[in-house]
């Protein structure tokens, strides 16, 4: 029997509504290792995205190494593949050292036949396939094509016959984006499932909503925390893989993290903002505050940011312009007439003789003009 | 508009041609054109409008063209595009220098430009425009923009966007000014300007018009001095003033009746005087008249004489002229008679030389007559020469005939000869292959040897089968005895194990045990017994195969006895089947080709034989049938030249030349025949024509007789009459006639005469009457009275009318002066509002915003609806933009400043407080709303496409991405190109343009991800 975790994701150095989320993510990093000290599992699969950009911040890589080393030194095999966030050149710096260690981060395309094999202590084994994020350039859906037939060589000339694990980021067809990955525009993005047939389970990454592609077997373990504040609501963690000989499938548990401070969406009146006790709770959380008043206030964010001091976005949804197509209409029904009828308005023309002598000479005026062309 | 195809050759840094292919994005791609910076990203968009406007961007006023292009090479852009449905392609090569083609050194070209539509199948099809001037103006129809409009709203350009948002407020808007066309209402505005300065030119003129009124009025009351109270100053009291005048006219009414009638009466009298005067006067003119009549009056006398000889001489007139007449009649008939004596004589002289000319007829007719038996001689011989041609022709032919026929039967014998000697070799090649014996035999034969050979093979088989069973056998037989001994084994094992030190082996009967046995592997009886059947069933297959090969040899030996031949043995048999087999084959081909020569080529030969022969036969026939026709003419001929007439002593024709003769002689008869009929119809004519004339001549000798005997007659009865009527002679009646011609009007001159003495009588009996013994007047006297009387009568009716019509004057002025008064009352409101509009649509009058102004904010203010709701949507609801209605300055109180509102602070705050990103995401969504509300006015302005320039860089990733999907939403139905050089957008874009440095200068590539 072998037990593996699926993380994906994590997205270290990520700004969030212009602070950086760090610490947070040191948090549920810490709690994830506590797990696995106390059950340690055979492997940890990480699908991508482990930074937010291609150059990330430096603490971002200190947690980074930190979450490494404390794997490897607790004999936890680990496999990496960089995802669309993240810059793969960078990714694979002393790669071939921590390989040493049993820390394989597998950022480029030139061992994809080449499982990571993985051993539990009754014996039990299984592959792991890595298969990097695609780049844009090239065909997706060949290309993956591609490799998953040479990884499928591979295990039949393997004659163990053991069961095998493909991990990828990529966006399947069929699943449903959660708004805070980031976008793409042209080429073709989305891969069809079936081209991952064949393998006992798929670890995915890049949609960070955890989620089935499809198959029971092909799995988004979404990010370990929200990273939108539609997010928030949602449980976030990771999953855990159980394959067992006799069994055939794998059993697909979801594990929940426990984020630093909860994310909470607030839509209320300014003075129940202020004053309502039921809020007194979220002095900690990171706050979306939409307030409902039609009339602007003086300094809202300096007020609500003593009640709430992480709140992070602030809109006055009565004054928000609602995008309809009144502008088209208007457009439609501005003529010449109108126009001076509320310029006459604008000029402090008063319903009466006068306002008619005004109107008449207006009129006869654009007649004469229209004539004219 | 939307790209399709650029390319271009020599343009800013690009050295050599570049092409770009927007056509294979998709219609509504977001794309990227990057490149590390100044390679030249910008530039396309610069070329972009080149290609429509023929504009260079500020700093490049020198032409486009490139330093880095080689001399020769022709630097041009050729732009292809789309604009809805249709397509167009536009190309604009720039002047450069090439090498002269005649002598050294370079002439520089001149540009060229054309402009042409694009079929949908990629072809070039009409060109519209290759004038510089017509193109571009072409262009600007179809898009709809001006290059200053599609550089603001198509291309978002770098740091020039900022200047719609920082500038300040008269800044903006001119800017706005240039995109969004306010000509109409100013128009409107210089209208009711026109309007307002009318309408005060009509306030002026009928303000002038009244006092002109008035000081009409004034000047008319002062010239019939009339009160000064009436014109008080101010008011005219027109009606008061109207009264006097009234007055005044009642009087000189009475003044002018009163001088009307003195005038009458002297008159009246004048004429009494007059008319006395005229009787006198007229008394004295009578007397003269009578005077005159007396005068002449022996003349009248003379008159009367006259008309009574006339009256004789007409009496007789008209025997006289029947007289004439008669005479005249007689006269002509003379003529005429003389005349057809003429006629006659010429007739008789026609007729003797007709006669003449008959006499030579005979020799004519004679001639005729040898014609007319020759030609029906020889007619028949008119084609004789061609037909003897062509039969001598068609001899030849025939003759060549036969001999080819000849040369072919000389082959046809080859060929027989040929296949006979075949059939031969046939013949003795099957004789040959019989030798070995029939058909049947032979393949009887084979078909044994073939069995033999089955038979050997299955020998061989079962033999191996046999050696493979005996092996079998002796293994089962092995296994057998060794299952059995482990078996005792076992037993011995079982044994041993119920061994116990000390006590006895049942085997052996030793007591100690040092080796026992190990039950080890048993074997049960089931396998034993097993292993038993396996033996038995080894054995008996053994034997069963032994059998068989015992037999298959047997029957080997009977089949061999029954072969012919030594070879049977197994390697022979093959060989010679094959052989055999060879054999048959080639038997069959050679029956087969014997068959065919039998059956076929020889009746051929046959067929063929007979219809030379039979062709031979037909062609000598023909041959001799010809000679025979060619010696039948010849015949005919000399027959008809011996028939010849005696009497023709022509020399005979020859064939050849006998059609034209035959021709010559059928006129020459024609014509003889011709001419002796004519000559027979004249000679009748003539004495047809002599009868006629006789006739004539006769006729009119009687006729005159008749006239002179007329004549006589009445030339006696004439004389009588003459001189019963007393003239003398003829002579003197003409000139008596002649005279009276004037009969009537003499007549009534003396009537006349009469009448008017006779009248003279009366009148002046009466004239005595009326005088009545009166005297003379003087008139002198009574004329004088009339004048003076009729001077004062005109003076008075005078002035009475001009009193009249100055009171009419002063009344129609009075009421001229009410209407215009109060129609300038009525006016005066519209005029003011008049002024106040016109002053208020020009910005003079408070609040001193013009309709240009107005209209522009209006404008600004549907940009503002767009800008914001992708401000808001940037700035996640916090920023907003506004615009300021109120303020000191005119464009401020339009509306044309801007303010940003701050949801977070709940302030509004002017724009360039801004930090860099934050100003770059409201330029940028100014500009964008600029872009929506310049297409929606533009009325069917279509922008399929939309470039931004730079700015990404002053965004940190968040916004980045912010921006990212507003740009995503833009696209809609039109293509969306980005020019940065951020790298994270590379990696996020999948269709791009690369920029990249390629010595000297730049080049382009298309890069599509995905």
């Amino acid at each position: 029997m072998l037990r593996i975790l699926h993380l994906a994701d994590l997205h270290l150095g990520r700004i969030f509504h212009g602070e950086s989320l760090i610490e947070d993510q040191a948090h549920l990093l810490d709690q994830l290792i506590a797990l696995t000290a106390k059950n340690p599992p055979d492997a940890v699969l990480l699908s991508g995205d482990i930074y937010d950009r291609a150059l990330p911040p430096v603490e971002a890589v200190k947690l980074f190494d930190r979450l490494l080393s404390t794997l490897s030194d607790a004999g936890i095999t680990v496999v990496a593949i960089p995802g669309n966030h993240d810059s793969a050149g960078r990714m694979a710096y002393a790669a071939g050292a921590w390989e040493k260690l049993g820390v394989h981060i597998r950022a480029d395309y030139q061992r994809l036949d080449e499982p990571v094999n993985i051993k539990s202590r009754d014996g039990s084994s299984c592959d792991i396939f890595a298969l990097p994020f695609v780049e844009l350039t090239r065909d997706k859906s060949a290309f993956i094509k591609n490799a998953v037939e040479s990884m499928m060589e591979a295990r039949k000339n393997n004659a163990q016959n053991q069961p095998a694990i493909l991990m990828a980021h990529e966006f399947v067809a069929g699943s449903t984006e959660s708004g805070s990955e980031r976008l793409y525009v042209g080429g073709s993005q989305s891969v069809s499932g079936e081209l991952f047939e064949g393998f006992d389970y798929v670890a995915l990454g890049h949609i960070h909503s955890a989620q089935r592609a499809g198959d029971e077997t092909i799995r988004y373990a979404g990010s370990p925390m929200a990273y939108a504040f539609d997010e928030g609501s949602k449980e976030k963690g990771f999953l855990e893989i159980i394959l067992d000989n006799g069994q055939l499938y794998p059993e697909v548990n979801f594990i929940p993290l426990k984020p630093f401070r909860s994310m909470e969406v607030l839509e209320d009146s300014l003075d129940n903002l202020l004053n309502n006790p039921d809020y007194k709770g979220l002095k900690n959380s990171y706050i979306s505050a939409r307030v409902t008043d039609p009339l602007s206030h003086m300094n809202l964010i300096g007020r609500l940011r003593e009640r709430f001091p992480y709140l992070r976005e602030l809109r006055q949804t009565a004054l928000e312009p609602i995008a309809a197509d009144n502008s088209r209409d208007s457009a439609a029904l501005e003529t010449p007439a109108s126009v001076m009828s509320d310029f006459l308005n604008r000029t402090g023309w008063e319903d009466g003789d006068e306002r008619n002598i005004a109107e008449e000479l207006l009129s006869e005026a654009l007649n004469s003009l229209e004539a004219r062309q | 508009m939307r790209p399709l195809h650029l390319e271009l050759c020599g343009i800013g840094p690009f050295a050599g041609t570049q092409r770009i292919d927007f056509a294979s994005l998709d219609d509504r791609a977001l794309f990227l054109i990057h490149g590390p910076t100044g390679q030249g990203k910008s530039f396309i968009f610069d070329v972009l409008c080149y290609a429509l406007y023929a504009d260079t961007p500020a700093g490049r006023e020198d032409n486009l063209k490139s330093d880095y292009l080689s001399d020769g090479v022709e630097p041009y852009i050729d732009f292809k595009f789309s604009l809805g449905r249709d397509s167009y392609r536009v190309r604009r090569a720039l002047p450069y220098n090439r090498p002269r083609k005649r002598g050294e050194g370079v002439t520089t070209t001149t540009e060229v430009q054309s402009l042409s539509i694009l079929n949908p199948d990629g072809s070039e099809g009409e060109i519209l425009a290759d004038k510089k001037s017509e193109v571009n103006n072409l262009l600007k129809d179809l898009i709809g923009l001006d290059s200053r409009q599609f550089r603001q709203v198509v291309m978002i350009p770098q740091g020039d966007f900022r200047k719609l948002l920082l500038a300040d407020s008269g800044e903006r808007e001119s800017l706005l000014e240039r995109l969004f066309d306010t000509s109409f209402y100013l128009d409107v505005q210089d209208r009711i300007k026109e309007m307002e300065d009318e309408s005060n030119l009509e306030e002026k003129s009928s303000a002038d018009q009244i006092e002109r009124l008035k000081g009409s009025l004034v000047d008319l009351w002062q010239a019939e001095d009339l009160s000064p109270s009436f014109y008080e100053e101010g008011a005219l009291l027109i009606g008061d003033a109207e009264n006097e005048l009234k007055e005044k006219k009642a009087l000189l009414s009475a003044a002018d009746r009163a001088a009307s009638r003195a005038r009458d009466k002297a008159a009246a009298e004048l004429a009494k005087a007059g008319e006395l005067n005229k009787h006198h006067l007229r008394l004295e003119e009578l007397k003269g008249l009578k005077r005159e009549l007396e005068l002449s009056e022996p003349i009248m006398l003379k008159l009367a004489e006259k008309l009574k000889r006339d009256s004789r001489a007409l009496a007789i007139k008209d025997s006289f002229q029947e007289l004439s007449s008669a005479r005249n009649n007689a006269e002509s008939a003379e003529d005429e008679l003389k005349e057809a004596n003429h006629r006659l004589e010429a007739l008789l002289e026609q007729k003797k030389s007709l006669e003449l000319r008959l006499q030579q007829a005979p020799g004519e007719k004679a001639h005729l007559e040898i014609l007319s038996r020759r030609i029906p001689l020889y007619s028949g011989f008119r084609n004789d020469f061609h037909r003897r041609l062509s039969i001598q022709k068609k001899i030849d032919e025939t003759q060549a005939l036969l001999a080819a026929l000849d040369v072919s039967r000389v082959k046809w014998q080859e060929n027989k000869d040929t296949l006979s000697r075949r059939e031969e070799e046939i013949a003795c090649s099957l004789l040959e292959l019989e030798a070995l014996g029939s058909r049947e035999t032979r393949a009887q034969l084979i078909h044994s040897l073939e069995e033999l050979s089955g038979l050997h093979l299955t020998l061989t088989e079962n033999e191996v089968k046999l050696a493979e069973a005996r092996r079998i056998k002796e293994d089962s037989a092995g296994s057998l005895m060794r299952l059995k001994s482990r078996r005792e084994v076992n037993l011995a094992g079982e044994l041993a194990a119920s061994l116990e030190d000390e006590k006895p082996c049942p085997v052996c009967g030793s007591i100690h045990h040092p080796s026992p046995a190990h039950p080890g592997d048993g074997s049960d009886p089931g396998e034993i017994e097993a292993a038993e059947g396996v033996l038995t069933e080894a054995e008996s297959r053994f034997t069963a195969l032994q059998t068989l090969i015992t037999s298959d040899k047997k029957k080997i030996e009977e089949l061999t006895v029954k072969i012919p031949g030594e070879d049977t043995g197994v390697n022979d048999v093959p060989e010679r089947i094959r052989t055999l087999k060879e054999g048959l084959g080639t038997e069959s081909v050679l029956l087969v080709e014997r068959d065919a020569i039998r059956s076929v080529q020889l009746p051929e030969l046959a067929a063929e034989s007979e219809r030379l022969t039979g062709r031979k036969e037909q062609k000598t026939q023909e041959l001799k049938n010809l000679q025979g026709d060619l010696e039948e003419m010849g015949k005919r001929w000399n027959a008809a030249l011996s028939n010849r007439p005696a009497d023709d002593t022509e020399a005979p024709p020859s064939l050849e030349e006998l059609p034209v003769l035959l021709g010559n002689w059928e006129d020459e008869k024609l014509q003889l025949t011709e001419l002796l009929r004519l000559l027979d119809l004249e000679e009748r004519g003539i004495s047809e024509k002599i009868i006629a004339a006789e006739t004539d001549t006769a006729v009119r000798k009687g006729q005159q007789k008749k006239n002179l005997e007329n004549l006589a007659r009445r030339e006696k009865t004439f004389t009588e009459v003459l001189e019963s009527s007393g003239f003398s002679d003829e002579e003197a009646l003409e000139t008596a006639l002649k005279q009276a011609e004037t009969t009537e009007t003499d007549g009534s001159k003396l009537e006349e005469w009469q009448n008017r003495k006779n009248e003279n009588v009366t009148m002046f009996e009466e004239t005595i009457r009326n005088i009545a013994g009166r005297l003379r007047p003087d008139l002198s006297l009574f004329e004088r009275e009339k004048s003076k009387t009729s001077e004062l009568a005109d003076g008075a009716a005078r002035a009475l009318a001009a009193a009249e019509e100055k009171l009419k004057k002063a009344q129609s002025l009075g009421k001229e002066l009410k209407m215009l008064e109060e129609a300038s009352r009525e006016k005066a409101l519209r005029n003011g509002v008049i002024r106040r509009l016109s002053g208020q649509l020009r910005g003079t009058m408070p609040p001193k915003i013009s309709l240009n102004r107005f209209f522009l904010s209006r404008r600004l203010e549907e940009v503002l609806v767009q800008a914001t709701l992708r401000l808001s949507l940037l700035s996640r609801g916090r920023f907003t933009l506004k615009r300021r209605d109120e303020g000191k300055t005119a464009s401020a109180r339009a509306g044309l400043d801007l303010l940003i509102s701050d949801a977070w602070t709940g302030t509004e705050r002017p724009v360039n407080t801004l930090s860099g990103g934050q100003l770059f995401m409201a330029s940028l969504s100014l500009a964008l709303g600029l872009a929506d509300v310049v297409q929606a006015r533009s009325g069917g302005v279509r922008l399929e496409a939309l470039f931004i320039d730079e700015g990404f860089g002053t965004l940190d990733d968040e916004a980045l991405q912010g921006v990212l999907q507003v740009l995503n939403n833009l696209r809609e139905n039109r293509m969306v190109g980005v020019i940065s050089h951020v790298p994270e957008l590379k990696r996020q874009i999948a269709d791009r343009i690369e920029v990249y440095r390629d010595e000297p200068g730049s080049a382009l590539r298309m890069v599509s991800g995905g």
